[in-house]
């Protein structure tokens, strides 16, 4: 059942797009893995996977990760178990390819449980440099300790923070990972059973922490930082309205990505009453039949 | 995580020996930072770690991998991507399995093997294939199984 206030809201958002995305099941949702580069070589992964007769199909914007069809159980088998490929959400590999981490860096990733993209950036830096990889829940912390040990990850930090406190630490990164804990929207179509969660005094309340959280990590960045901020919600309130505090409030400035072979919309220029900045219109937004993944937005914020 | 020790030069080259001495690999591990943390326990990051400032960080909940555990009498006991770095170059203390007891072994069972120059008493790693699986101990003639129970299928 979709409450009422998220379908008024939607529909406002989504516009003619509103019936044909609010049908989608998880079905639509392709099922996608990431090649472990740290252990294997994807050429010896995609070999082994395919004798077993899975299909698969390079996803458009990380080299390393492939659309899989299987009847076999993805997270039984010997690759899996022995940390070769890591079952994620396509569309999640894309705030590591955009941050494009390289192997002399320090980054920071603000909000890393349970370690899909640490472990993704830690491979892409080919287990070089420095990943300072934060949490503020203990409990998810378990699981970001596991995944960093089972991917092989050597050149990661983790530390128990909450993560508005980095900018008391003096320390600078060159890059800054920010995907940013969320009012998780963005998943709510995969999976209608999760609209009775959707609530928007939660989504006022995330709005505000994104923005302390991005406070934060701005402080903590090099005069030529990075910042890749993403969600995978689709509330204005904690994307667009973020951005347009970043651009106006800590000297930020949005920079143009292009993403081969990704679907996308443009960041909202306004929303109800509010008007953002130009340059959010630079982000990018999303939405589930973009690309047949979650919803989703990301956008690449660089100092002024 | 209490770091009780980090290793230096000789410390290291010690456990090279040791590593040496048991599966006869040729495994560098002074191209690790290597620290012993207060469980006893080996944990291996990327030196590169170690040209960063990090003095400042607060609140460090853990670094780098855990690599294996170091006996008493000088046997080693390795975590499954300890054994996958060592089994690379080993050559001794192996068992190599069949489908059916790489199963059993990812279901917590104890399995058996072709034994390449095995020591009984010993941890051995096993092998499936290409791929080094975990680690065991050969004990009567079987590889009692020591994967962690969080790594198992069930």
């Amino acid at each position: 059942m979709i409450p009422k206030n998220f379908e008024n809201k939607y529909k406002l958002l989504f516009e003619k797009e509103y019936d044909e995305i609010i049908s989608i099941n998880r079905d639509y949702i392709k099922s996608a893995i990431r090649v472990n580069t740290i252990k294997i070589s994807k050429k010896e992964l995609t070999s082994r996977i395919m004798d077993k007769g899975w299909k698969i199909k390079q996803i458009p914007w990380f080299e390393n990760g492939f659309f899989v069809e299987t009847e076999e159980d993805k997270s039984k088998t010997p690759e899996y178990l022995l940390g070769y490929y890591y079952i994620q959400e396509s569309i999640s590999m894309l705030p590591p390819v955009i941050l494009d981490a390289k192997e002399n860096e320090r980054v920071l990733d603000l909000a890393a449980s349970p370690g899909s993209k640490t472990t993704q950036m830690a491979a892409m830096m080919n287990n070089k440099g420095l990943i300072v990889a934060n949490d503020i829940k203990m409990k998810r912390l378990v699981a970001l300790r596991f995944n960093l040990q089972k991917y092989g990850v050597i050149n990661t930090i983790v530390t128990n923070m909450d993560g508005r406190q980095f900018q008391n630490l003096n320390i600078k990164f060159d890059k800054v990972l920010l995907d940013a804990p969320c009012s998780n929207s963005g998943m709510f179509f995969k999976n209608p059973t999760l609209f009775k969660y959707w609530n928007q005094s939660r989504i006022n309340e995330m709005s505000r922490l994104q923005k302390q959280l991005l406070q934060s990590a701005s402080k903590c960045l090099t005069d030529d930082g990075i910042i890749v901020y993403s969600t995978c919600s689709l509330e204005p309130e904690e994307n667009e309205e973020v951005i347009d505090y970043a651009v106006n409030c800590l000297n930020l400035n949005v920079e143009k990505v292009n993403i081969k072979g990704l679907k996308y919309h443009k960041g909202l220029k306004s929303f109800e009453k509010k008007e953002y900045s130009s340059e959010v219109k630079k982000c990018l937004r999303i939405m589930p039949n973009d690309n047949f993944t979650e919803g989703f937005f990301v956008c690449k914020l660089k100092k002024s | 995580m209490q770091i009780k020790k980090v290793l230096n030069s000789k410390e290291i080259k010690k456990i090279e020996e040791i590593l040496t001495r048991n599966y006869s690999c040729d495994f560098k591990l002074r191209e690790y930072f290597v620290f012993i943390n207060s469980d006893d326990k080996l944990w291996i990051v990327s030196k590169d770690i170690v040209k960063f400032e990090t003095e400042n960080l607060r609140r460090i909940n853990s670094m780098g991998l855990y690599f294996g555990r170091l006996k008493k009498n000088n046997k080693i006991s390795l975590s499954i991507e300890g054994c996958q770095l060592i089994g690379k170059t080993a050559k001794k203390n192996i068992v190599i399995v069949n489908e059916e007891n790489m199963k059993k072994f990812f279901n917590g069972n104890d399995i058996v093997g072709e034994q390449i120059n095995c020591e009984v008493n010993n941890f051995v790693l096993v092998k499936f294939k290409d791929d080094f699986i975990g680690m065991g101990i050969l004990r009567d003639g079987k590889i009692e199984n020591l994967l962690p129970k969080s790594r198992r299928l069930i």
